[in-house]
């Protein structure tokens, strides 16, 4: 408690005007016997700045009755196109738009909708345990969600179960001198492809790295390989950097994917990770608070 | 620990914060496109003085005074701005307290059968020491005395970044506003 700043610099100040003026002091400073206490305020363990990456979640919440609004882009056009199509800006574009709430401290509600097959997405996190040992900081989150997609397929009625897929991930972060930032995201994928014949499913080993170079500015990579034999596609991986406010995030980056919503992105790619095949995209968020 | 016994037979009054009551430091930045603020019950300290009751005159004088806020409790109620704050600018791993400490300069009755005093101490923020006067209201309750005190701090004088970074607006010039018990100790 003495090696607290606030308490040494009392008692230091409180000591030497004892020793200036000598016994006098005695008799016209009283003294008291107040002690702080030993309650601290909590503010629980904070690694990376977001709660995601750029697809992958990392095991950061929300404060209670925060919402986070969030309107995401990815262009089709390669950015090997060039000029002609600025670079892919010109689109089209998927997008996607969602409204996430903290109705605690360590849970998260998020309902999108993504333009890709109309795909809506609810999906819920949960900050589920911290160790914070000082050397090697670990936080926990297990997320989940289902996704249906409401376009039209071959015709199918939209409630048809083949349109519903669900997932859950166990994503575990941790951090190095406050800088740089690990996570691994393995998940599983329920109806991994709505269109083939039967119901499958794919294990994915999510796995990311962020580097907070300044208060503004961090970098971030992400890759999610599958490690299950029903693969179909490329694996995702993405590249990019983000830029933090008081309660934005403005994330760009390049990625072979075009896919937005957890069911969607955790599926593959159908490009690959390679110089002309990579697309831009973008994610804002906007923490709100009503 | 901050113990300081009570040395001689002069009759003091010492009063303590009362941590179960309803104490409320809040600070207001109130910059042009965007302002907030964030409030905090982690108050706590003392006041002593010689003699019994809270008069006008000279033994307030032989008053000392300490009060201080734990920085990591104040909610802004944005949690990613709760820790650009104490990460980016309060530092608090560093310098988890503010304090402000002294004595007692003045006190003056008032019509309401409320008091006005003004302190004159040395106001403590991230690593910083500056002396300052401050004017507070205090009103007899129950157990003991409602404290009540506005003042501005102004961040660059205790080496507060103002943040530079697009859509985090804040007014150099920061609000504070308290309301705290205190409680008879003896």
């Amino acid at each position: 408690m003495i090696r607290e700043d606030g308490i040494l610099k009392k008692s230091g100040l409180f000591f030497s005007i004892l020793i200036i003026t000598g016994t006098t002091i005695l008799a016209q400073s009283p003294g008291s016997s107040w002690q702080r206490s030993d309650d601290r305020a909590e503010i629980g363990l904070h690694l990376f700045h977001s709660p995601h990456v750029i697809n992958l979640p990392t095991a950061e919440t929300l404060q209670k009755g925060n919402f986070e609004f969030e309107i995401s882009h990815r262009f089709i056009p390669p950015f090997d196109d060039g000029f002609e199509s600025l670079y892919g800006l010109d689109g089209p574009v998927n997008m996607r738009i969602g409204l996430g709430y903290a109705a605690t401290d360590r849970m998260v509600v998020t309902l999108a909708r993504s333009n890709v097959l109309d795909n809506v997405d609810l999906n819920l996190k949960y900050r589920a345990f911290e160790l914070d040992n000082g050397s090697l900081p670990v936080l926990v989150a297990f997320f989940g969600g289902i996704s249906w997609t409401t376009e039209d397929v071959f015709g199918r009625s939209r409630g048809n179960s083949r349109n519903f897929q669900y997932y859950v991930m166990a994503v575990a972060n941790t951090m190095f001198e406050d800088r740089v930032a690990l996570g691994v995201a393995p998940a599983y994928l329920y109806n991994s492809n709505i269109f083939s014949q039967d119901y499958e499913d794919i294990f994915i080993l999510g796995s990311y790295v962020q580097v907070y170079v300044s208060e503004l500015l961090s970098f971030m990579m992400e890759w999610s390989p599958a490690i299950s034999n029903n693969d179909p596609n490329y694996n995702s991986a993405s590249v990019g950097f983000e830029l933090e406010t008081g309660g934005h995030f403005f994330k760009i980056f390049a990625s072979n994917s075009t896919m937005l919503n957890p069911s969607q992105y955790l599926s593959g790619s159908a490009y690959e990770f390679k110089s002309d095949e990579l697309r831009l995209g973008f994610m804002i968020t906007r923490i709100l608070k009503f | 620990m901050a113990v300081f016994l009570f040395p001689g037979p002069v009759s003091a009054a010492e009063y303590h914060v009362d941590r179960d009551k309803d104490n409320l430091v809040r600070f207001i930045s109130d910059a042009p496109l965007e302002d907030f603020e964030g409030v905090t019950d982690r108050i706590d300290g003392f006041v002593v003085w010689k003699g019994d009751a809270l008069n006008e005159g000279d033994s307030l004088l032989e008053s000392e005074f300490y009060f201080e806020v734990e920085l990591n409790g104040l909610d802004t109620g944005i949690g990613l701005r709760n820790r650009h704050m104490r990460e980016n600018y309060l530092e608090t791993e560093k310098y988890p307290f503010t304090y402000y400490s002294g004595r007692i300069q003045r006190v003056e009755k008032t019509a309401d059968g409320n008091f006005v005093a003004a302190a004159q101490g040395k106001f403590y923020i991230h690593g910083i020491e500056k002396e300052m006067t401050i004017e507070c209201t205090v009103s007899p309750t129950e157990s003991g005395f409602m404290v009540e005190s506005n003042f501005e701090v102004r961040l660059t004088e205790f080496e507060i970044d103002i943040p530079k970074l697009m859509f985090l607006k804040i007014d150099e010039n920061i609000k504070l506003a308290l309301s705290f018990y205190l409680k008879r100790f003896k």
